[in-house]
């Protein structure tokens, strides 16, 4: 046991170094935790030995797999189900083809000039299809647009188009069999019951110090989580989607979804990070800088050609427009939850799975420090018409 | 004419020399003062991470904002306090312009070149841009 605990120590104190730094350069936790991983696999990985960090210790494996489909869970819940339903048209017409878009192209890219295999091409579009809900609910509430019609359904598509991910790394590298068939029906069994049965079960049983709640809610995710890898699936799907359908009820339970962070970024997602981060070969990444380019403006590419026209028919300013096409461009979670799943199941070398994971990263990030390098509040600068800010305008034609 | 004034308040030692700073101008000039905090969000925002944060920012400036409303009512004042999200320079000006602000005070926060670039150096963009008069408080302004 003592090589147990020393280990979870060094993984904790990778956590928390990661932690501090993501505060003293105001980075997500996620990233700083993935280049933590990625530089103490390369430091401690050269100075001790390859297997050092642990990373295939099967609790290792527990834990960040865990954190992966809490977080995956937690993000499904946030969705709301009212706006939704209110536009789910529109939602479902800009999200199928920010995925589509991206997904084609990302896997013809990599198939066509990478020369990869078509699995791994098709991993490479699944991986690069994401969008960060984050990054667009950030952008919506700095133009005060997360209320707004436009805001609403740009919002409801970004999920749309995470699920169109979970559901293609679910079921595309599955092989069609009985086994598939009995998870979709068992699936669609219990997202149906589950709205209905969480919250009576937890006005009888839950807000005790027993955490009734938590460990209901971990034994749905575990169980599909088991059934979806029985049938040769991925555990994050039906997480996603139980998140999704437990939004209306769970997901408004602040107190409750306060406590489930605690858990998940307190113990299991710097697990999940750090463990991605470490999988990163750095040498693989020096030795061919132009894949991970190449990967990069696919991904820009085909999010561009997919969502622009689709911004512009609601009529939004061209610039505004295409700001939010490019930061729908960006998706670390799902991403790099892609990657993983594609490097643990033999579909991408891991020199693949780097470039992969640096691409989402970069598609992150690299907007973001330009616009800290170069940024200028040029839209509230420029007089616009009756002298209003783009902000106003936008507001008012969109809400 | 300093009808409205708005202190630019994050809670740094700069920000509250600047809140005492605008209270003192605005009880004697007989001006409304506004206080405004931008929540910078980490970037890039994350999954779930972000949604945390805001709930956490919102506590925090509520919780601030109690007790720069004591000072104020100590002073004979009352304040309107706003939390608003996004980069601090865009929302600042944004709601200088938004409220037909007069006097924006806010604090001198030094950073090093790297700091500036990453972070962004707050206090030179707004006093580049803004459309008011700015006053600029240092940490030790008695």
């Amino acid at each position: 046991m003592t090589n147990v605990w020393g280990l979870a120590a060094l993984w904790l104190g990778l956590a928390l170094i990661a932690t501090l730094i993501s505060i003293w350069f105001r980075v997500a936790t996620a990233l700083s935790e993935i280049v933590v991983g990625t530089v103490a696999q390369l430091v401690i990985g050269a100075a001790i030995g390859a297997s050092a960090l642990g990373t295939n210790e099967s609790w290792v494996a527990f834990l960040s797999g865990t954190g992966a489909i809490v977080l995956t869970f937690l993000a499904g819940a946030e969705l709301d189900p009212a706006v939704f339903k209110s536009k789910w048209k529109e939602a479902t017409t800009i999200g199928l083809i920010a995925f589509v878009a991206p997904f084609l192209g990302c896997a013809f890219a990599a198939y066509k000039f990478l020369h990869w295999t078509m699995q791994a091409s098709l991993l490479t579009g699944v991986a690069l299809s994401t969008t960060s809900v984050a990054v667009v609910y950030a952008v919506m509430l700095e133009f005060g647009l997360n209320k707004t019609k436009y805001g609403k359904a740009v919002l409801a598509a970004c999920f749309i188009n995470d699920l169109g991910t979970v559901i293609a790394l679910g079921l595309i590298f599955s092989p069609f069999t009985m086994k598939t068939l009995v998870f979709v029906i068992v699936s669609i069994l219990v997202f149906a019951v589950l709205p209905w049965l969480t919250p009576r079960f937890f006005k009888h049983y839950g807000n005790r110090p027993s955490e009734l709640e938590a460990k209901y809610l971990l034994l749905f995710l575990f169980g599909m989580g088991a059934l979806a890898g029985w049938a040769g699936s991925e555990a994050v799907l039906p997480a996603y989607l139980i998140g999704m359908v437990l939004a209306g009820t769970v997901g408004k339970d602040h107190i409750l979804i306060r406590r489930l962070r605690t858990l998940t970024f307190g113990l299991l997602t710097p697990f999940y990070f750090i463990r991605a981060g470490s999988f990163v070969s750095v040498p693989a990444l020096v030795a061919a800088p132009t894949v991970f380019l190449i990967l990069l403006v696919a991904k820009m590419a085909t999010k561009f050609i997919g969502v622009y026209p689709a911004t512009a028919s609601f009529k939004y300013p061209k610039g505004e427009a295409m700001y939010t096409t490019l930061l729908m461009s960006t998706g670390l979670t799902f991403g790099s939850i892609s990657a993983l799943f594609g490097l643990t199941h033999g579909v991408i070398t891991q020199a693949q799975y780097s470039y992969l994971v640096a691409a989402v990263i970069g598609s992150a990030v690299i907007p973001t420090l330009v616009a800290n390098a170069f940024y200028l509040p040029r839209h509230l600068l420029v007089p616009h018409k009756e002298g209003k800010s783009i902000s106003e305008e936008l507001k008012e034609g969109n809400a | 004419m300093m009808k409205k004034m708005l202190v630019a308040y994050n809670q740094s030692p700069e920000s509250e020399a600047a809140f005492n700073l605008a209270l003192d101008l605005a009880r004697q000039y007989k001006s409304e003062l506004n206080v405004l905090s931008v929540v910078r969000l980490a970037e890039p925002p994350m999954d779930v991470e972000t949604e945390a944060e805001l709930e956490n920012a919102a506590a925090h400036y509520k919780q601030a904002f109690n007790t720069l409303r004591k000072k104020a009512k100590d002073a004979g004042m009352d304040i309107k306090t706003l939390v608003v999200n996004g980069h601090p320079v865009d929302q600042i000006l944004h709601e200088v312009e938004k409220q037909g602000i007069d006097v924006l005070v806010m604090g001198h926060q030094s950073r090093g070149k790297f700091g500036k670039w990453f972070t962004g150096a707050v206090t030179d963009r707004v006093v580049d841009h803004a459309p008011c008069t700015v006053i600029v408080v240092k940490r030790d302004h008695r």
